[in-house]
């Protein structure tokens, strides 16, 4: 069944994909004991505002939950619904995309087999060039009429004021691939959040650019448990094609890069170096990293999905406890993100875990 | 002017086999008059290797020389300092290894002193005379990426990624000492200078972390000391036109040499050069523009490349050939013209300095470290 606000838009994509039934209640879906998953996807009035309380409601209707990022903005509120999701034997599972890009597969299996031996480094990067252009609204959705309210303020101007938006819209999936790749938590972050563009329209019906203070490209660094080092990149205004991650992983015993960025037709690229070979080579992916009815050439949203809710299905089918990318790891990602963001408004470092 | 300078080299190493001696030879505005070495059998070899007339394993002689118009110092002691300055007293255009001084604050005096004396200076920062990184600069100069938003730094090799890597030297034992800068100044300096070069903007704060990966050594004679030194380290930065920068250097990194990335991102473009011998080439510079975000190469013009350029060529002898010989223009031509001089020199230090402070007290550096130093 598909659920949505719209009911035209909800029976053309029923249509399309073939789905039986429509719904525009949620609680009509949530309500039905022969549906076991619940899929989460609403972008909402205010930018994914009602995830929070779609997943409680649908944990709490006993349904299996994948959820889009960010689930919750605080990451105690993450692990207050992952509590609830184990209290309930439930799975979850969030929209950590890149992490299922076959080359990602592929780059944490050779991780774990010991490719790279220690890990010392860890860059990541998510990058992309969509809000370049400052005639490009802040919400680019084609409005008829003018909305209340809306998520994206940025109206204190102050340095240390400006609103997240990059490091968690974009920067999520690659703290997510950097933590696994270094296999180890984060001990402390310091990170810097520019607004390179401080002026642009809200929606397509103003006429007026304004002084909108937010998040549009971000470094950070961190030093890992294990002793590794991190770096995580993200930008909106940075020219690149989609979906713009780079995650670099060097170890005591070799080197892996892996590239997501649509060009050319290739949509991932994994290299590697090792010492007695230190020139990058390309190494091509297993078969066995691609989801069930591959196409050769396939844009990467429906291939990196692909593996993501195949993945999903086989974790609730196998029945044990294999449950990767779910609402924990979300919660530990979260908390990077809210942690740079402290780091940043009071520019310091701060130590991980923050207070629980 | 005379029609050629003369060059005394003093420090006839594996660098200066590699690099300043093969670059002095192919500028046509050059002859190579003397090299020194504390070693007398090495300075006379190299003296042989490359037709260079005189070898003297005294540097006051090569000072002393009235002949002499520039000295090159490329000695691997800790004697760059004192070499410097007794070149610039003695009135020469100075061309020198880095460090110059592992005190940017030396760095500013010695750069002072030339300019008293109206004497060229330039340090082997060797990277920004890459063909491909020479042309970067030029396309960013001529407006390609527009407003620069964000700097990405490398400068990574693996040479000391075994712990029982053979030594030439015994590494002293640092027991318990806190860390010591070590591939920060070795490798970060050439890639810190391009991140200032590019964005032509002095960096405002900088915090950085510098780790030591592998804790124990082996010595030639067999022994396993600790050596708490910095083989990696990362840092960000902000600059005072708003861009900002990321800069990582490490020597036990996997990768070739030399081991250098610079990426700029702006508002019209993005480049991204790439300095790593891999299956025969050694620089690949790429671009992207808003309207087309599919990263292209961009082949660099003839003009970018040194006189006596062969295809294919080391990128020891390349790089650097670029760099002497643009040397000997800047002085033959008279005029202001001196990139890359103990000015430059001086800010790269600088940011070092303040790097390693942002990590021994953990916080944010603001530059300048002391007001009134510099320019």
């Amino acid at each position: 069944m598909l659920c949505d606000l719209d009911r035209d838009l909800a029976e053309a994509r029923a249509q399309q994909f073939g789905i039986p039934e429509i719904e525009t209640d949620y609680q009509r879906v949530l309500g039905r004991p022969d549906i076991d998953v619940v899929d989460i996807v609403t972008r909402g009035k205010d930018r994914g505002e009602n995830h929070q309380e779609l997943t409680f409601a649908a944990l709490d209707a006993g349904k299996h939950v994948l959820c889009e990022k960010p689930v919750c903005h605080d990451y105690r509120d993450i692990r207050r619904a992952h509590d609830l999701a184990v209290s309930k034997n439930l799975k979850t599972k969030v929209g950590l995309t890149f992490r299922y890009a076959p080359a990602i597969m592929y780059m944490q299996a050779l991780i774990a087999e010991g490719f790279i031996g220690k890990p010392f480094i860890f860059n990541g990067f998510e990058q992309n060039s969509q809000w370049i252009d400052p005639e490009t609204p802040m919400d680019k959705r084609p409005h008829k009429e003018r909305s209340e309210g809306g998520e994206i303020k940025g109206y204190d101007f102050r340095p240390e004021a400006i609103q997240v938006l990059s490091l968690e819209g974009y920067g999520a999936p690659i703290i997510d691939i950097g933590l696994m790749s270094v296999g180890s938590k984060l001990d402390r972050v310091i990170g810097t959040l520019k607004n390179m563009l401080p002026y642009r329209r809200r929606t397509n019906l103003d006429t007026e650019r304004e002084r909108i203070n937010v998040d549009d490209a971000d470094i950070f660094i961190g030093e890992c448990a294990n002793g590794a080092l991190f770096s995580v990149q993200s930008a909106y205004v940075t020219v690149g094609n989609y979906p713009g991650i780079e995650a670099r992983v060097y170890g005591s015993n070799g080197a892996l890069v892996c590239r997501l960025v649509e060009e050319f037709g290739e949509c991932e690229t994994l290299h590697a170096a090792k010492p007695d070979a230190v020139e990058f080579v390309r190494m091509p992916i297993p078969d066995r990293f691609f989801p069930p009815g591959r196409q050769p050439g396939e844009p990467w949203p429906s291939l990196f999905y692909g593996n993501l809710v195949h993945n999903f299905m086989e974790e609730l089918i196998d029945g044990d406890g294999a449950n990767q990318g779910n609402f924990a790891q979300s919660a530990g990602v979260q908390e990077v993100i809210n942690a740079v963001a402290l780091s940043h408004r009071e520019r310091r470092w701060v130590d991980l875990p923050l207070e629980r | 002017m005379k029609d050629k300078l003369h060059v005394g080299v003093i420090g006839a190493g594996r660098w200066a086999g590699f690099a300043h001696l093969p670059g002095w030879k192919r500028s046509p505005l050059v002859e190579l008059a003397v090299v020194c070495d504390v070693d007398v059998e090495r300075a006379k070899a190299r003296a042989k290797e490359f037709e260079v007339p005189d070898f003297t394993t005294d540097y006051e002689k090569v000072l002393s020389r009235t002949d002499i118009d520039v000295v090159d110092i490329v000695t691997s002691g800790d004697n760059h300092e004192p070499l410097t300055f007794a070149t610039l007293e003695a009135g020469k255009h100075c061309l020198v290894e880095k460090p110059v001084c592992h005190d940017y604050k030396d760095v500013w005096r010695a750069h002072a002193l030339a300019t008293s004396k109206k004497l060229k200076t330039k340090v082997g920062l060797t990277f920004r005379y890459a063909p491909a990184m020479q042309y970067m600069y030029d396309l960013i100069r001529d407006g390609f990426v527009g407003q620069p938003y964000v700097f990405n730094g490398w400068e990574q090799n693996s040479q000391w990624i075994d712990p029982a890597a053979p030594s030439r030297f015994a590494r002293a034992d640092t027991g318990d000492a806190p860390i010591k800068v070590g591939s920060l100044e070795g490798y970060g300096a050439p890639t810190i200078d391009i991140s200032l070069w590019l964005i032509q903007s002095r960096v405002t704060s900088v915090v950085g972390i510098l780790k030591n990966f592998v804790p124990k050594r082996l010595n030639p004679d067999g022994t396993w000391v600790r050596t708490n030194v910095d083989d990696g380290d990362i840092y960000i930065g902000e600059y005072a036109n708003g861009a900002i920068c990321s800069m990582q250097s490490s020597y036990v990194t996997v990768g070739n040499y030399p081991g250098i990335e610079a990426r700029v991102f702006g508002s019209k473009g993005a480049l991204i050069c790439r300095l790593v011998e891999e299956f025969g080439e050694c620089q690949v510079l790429r671009s992207a523009t808003p309207e087309a975000v599919e990263f292209v190469q961009v082949e660099v013009p003839p003009s970018y490349f040194p006189p006596g350029y062969v295809k294919g060529e080391s990128w020891r002898s390349l790089f650097y050939a670029n760099l002497v010989h643009n040397f000997a223009q800047e002085i033959c031509d008279g005029g202001q013209a001196n990139q890359g001089n103990f000015a430059q020199s001086a800010r790269v230090q600088e940011i070092i300095n303040a790097v390693e402070r942002s990590h021994r007290e953990r916080r944010w550096v603001d530059l300048p470290l002391e007001p009134g130093v510099g320019d």
